[in-house]
């Protein structure tokens, strides 16, 4: 479940906006998340992000892809009615099934990993999108902390300003992610 | 983000008489193999000794000098592509390239010496008994076969001179047009490496079965060629940084030639699977005479031994990003792939030299690890020579910095 209160650092140096997440979150205080116009090498691991497990999703759609190839060939050519194809044995060798073996396990794992990461970062067609600043996806850098769950504001504040946050504002969504001030 | 003060310094690998005595006692044994191997089959009906013999040394020479010829390639993609990560580590394939002119020698002098024991065409009665070969001779022919080899070879050898004396300028002058000259000039290596590599491919490895042919197979050759230089120059790099040199090299280096590693493995069972499949599926006698070969009780272990070793292996080995980054999972992956491409270049060489003959002793082995002692001598030399790394290059800090992200 989204938060619904949030302070916001706002700054204009992904210099800046790294060295306040690692300030942050040595002081023990949750980053929720930051939004940059492009990636900033090490931000995610300062912030104390996980490791995406997406590389194991995408693992298992390669594997299903695999295994469904195999069963529609098995079934189609070997199994419900074997097809002669200039005279070639219809055992079901695997040296025939390998080119749509191959272009199914990537066509699965493709897709499947694209849909995957779409879902969970709420990528959907239609979804409003929940800014905090129209210029995150442009010049700015936000650094957002969850104001309910963290009770020391004046502390958080005092970081935010000591690292170069050239504002700090304090937003609201209501439950459908739209910004309410 | 976090190192951004970084000392880009000049290192100098020592190249001390301790890791000599072990390259030198490498070829040592590898010689002693050989001679143990050519007394204990001397004499034997059939010229299965001269066979053996050459076939072997052929089949080595030529894996060294492809895996030399990676380096200048690898050099080569990477000024063309105007890659950066790769500057902290150029000077590995830039020394593997040294290895070109002796790699060279020892193919012709296994061609003057041995050629009528592994190529059947260069023997006069059966060029002109056979008249499928006769329509293939103004290509098999020793004169083409020596012009040809000195002068691809000889090209190659000046791309990888000029690509390290241009670097080697750069790092005192500090230039950024040599950088660029280097770019051009490697576009001009690339168009000249593509065209001639399938030739090359084809005199020293398809005219073993003079008869067969099949046109993937200088894409075959590349795929040994990239993989097992890709592997080679990641294993240069781990000994380095075992000896606490290339500081700047981080375990994101490691990470991308792990990658390469990985990927081109499968782009190697790829092409391993384009040439098998149309060849099985077409059945046309005179192609499918090579795999039958391969496939008999003599191969036959060795022939699905191949995909498992270069194929299952390296794609379990390597497939985790931790596995990627870690040394002693890389050397695994580096011995799997370097062993298997052998069985590979086996089954490419043997059942046409020697037939059913062919069995894997110490005959076998020891030109391989004689020659493999030679290029590691040369190369660790060359990189003796200079600075480790290229501080001149213009995306040494960008190299220095590389990460991957997640």
């Amino acid at each position: 479940m989204k938060p619904t209160n949030f302070i916001a650092g706002v700054f204009e140096d992904p210099e800046l906006i790294y060295r306040a997440a690692k300030k942050m979150n040595k002081s023990g205080v949750k980053i929720y998340d930051c939004y940059t116009p492009f990636a900033v090498h090490g931000l995610e691991k300062t912030m104390g992000i996980e490791r995406t497990r997406l590389s194991i999703a995408a693992f298992i759609y390669g594997c299903t892809g695999f295994t469904l190839a195999v069963i529609l060939q098995w079934f189609t050519s070997y199994m419900d009615w074997q097809i002669n194809i200039g005279g070639k044995p219809n055992t079901p060798v695997l040296v025939t099934f390998v080119p749509v073996c191959f272009e199914c396990t990537v066509l699965c794992t493709a897709l499947g990993t694209i849909m995957t990461f779409w879902i969970k970062s709420k990528m959907f067609h239609g979804v409003k999108p929940d800014l905090f600043d129209d210029r995150q996806t442009s010049d700015l850098f936000i650094l957002a902390i969850d104001a309910d769950s963290n009770k020391n504001h004046d502390a958080i504040n005092q970081i935010l300003r000591e690292n170069g946050a050239i504002d700090i504002r304090t937003k609201s969504f209501d439950k459908n992610h739209s910004l309410i001030q | 983000m976090e190192h951004h003060h970084i000392e880009i310094t000049e290192e100098r690998f020592d190249f001390n008489s301790k890791t000599k005595n072990f390259v030198f006692m490498l070829i040592a044994l590898g010689l002693v193999c050989t001679l143990a191997g050519v007394f204990m089959l001397k004499g034997e009906a059939g010229n299965i000794m001269e066979k053996r013999f050459w076939g072997s040394m052929l089949m080595a020479g030529y894996y060294t000098t492809l895996i030399s010829l990676c380096g200048t390639v690898f050099i080569g993609i990477n000024y063309l592509s105007n890659a950066g990560w790769s500057a902290a580590i150029k000077r590995v394939p830039e020394a593997m390239g040294q290895y070109l002119p002796i790699g060279v020698l020892t193919l012709l002098t296994i061609f003057f010496v041995g050629k009528e024991y592994v190529f059947e065409w260069s023997i006069p009665e059966v060029m002109n008994n056979d008249s499928l070969l006769q329509g293939k001779s103004s290509f098999l022919n020793t004169t083409f076969f020596i012009g040809g080899s000195i002068v691809f070879f000889g090209l190659y050898y000046f791309f990888t001179r000029y690509f390290r004396r241009l670097s080697i300028k750069e790092d005192k002058e500090k230039d950024v047009k040599i950088y660029h000259t280097n770019r051009r000039v490697a576009g001009g290596f690339m168009a000249i490496f593509g065209f001639t590599f399938p030739v090359i491919s084809w005199m020293w490895m398809m005219s073993i079965d003079p008869h067969w042919f099949s046109t993937i197979y200088s894409i075959y050759n590349f795929a040994i060629l990239w993989v097992c230089g890709i592997t080679t120059i990641c294993m240069f790099v781990l000994f380095l940084k075992g000896r606490g040199y290339l500081k700047i090299v981080t375990e994101e280096h490691l990470h991308d030639l792990g990658k390469m590693m990985f990927a081109f493995s499968i782009f190697w069972t790829y092409i391993w699977v384009s040439q098998y499949l149309l060849i099985w599926y077409a059945n046309l006698p005179e192609e499918a005479i090579y795999y039958t070969e391969r496939k008999g009780i003599d191969f036959g272990f060795q022939f699905w031994f191949n995909l498992i070793i270069n194929f299952l292996a390296p794609l379990l080995i390597l497939m985790t990003k931790n596995a990627k980054r870690k040394r002693n999972t890389l050397i695994t992956a580096g011995i799997v792939i370097i062993g298997g491409h052998w069985n590979d270049l086996y089954l490419m060489v043997m059942p046409g030299v020697a037939g059913e003959e062919a069995t894997i002793g110490l005959i076998e082995i020891g030109p391989t690890i004689f020659f493999f002692g030679i290029f590691i001598y040369v190369t660790l030399a060359s990189l003796a020579k200079q600075s480790l790394i290229a501080v001149g290059h213009p995306y040494i800090k960008e190299s220095a910095l590389h990460e991957i992200t997640p």
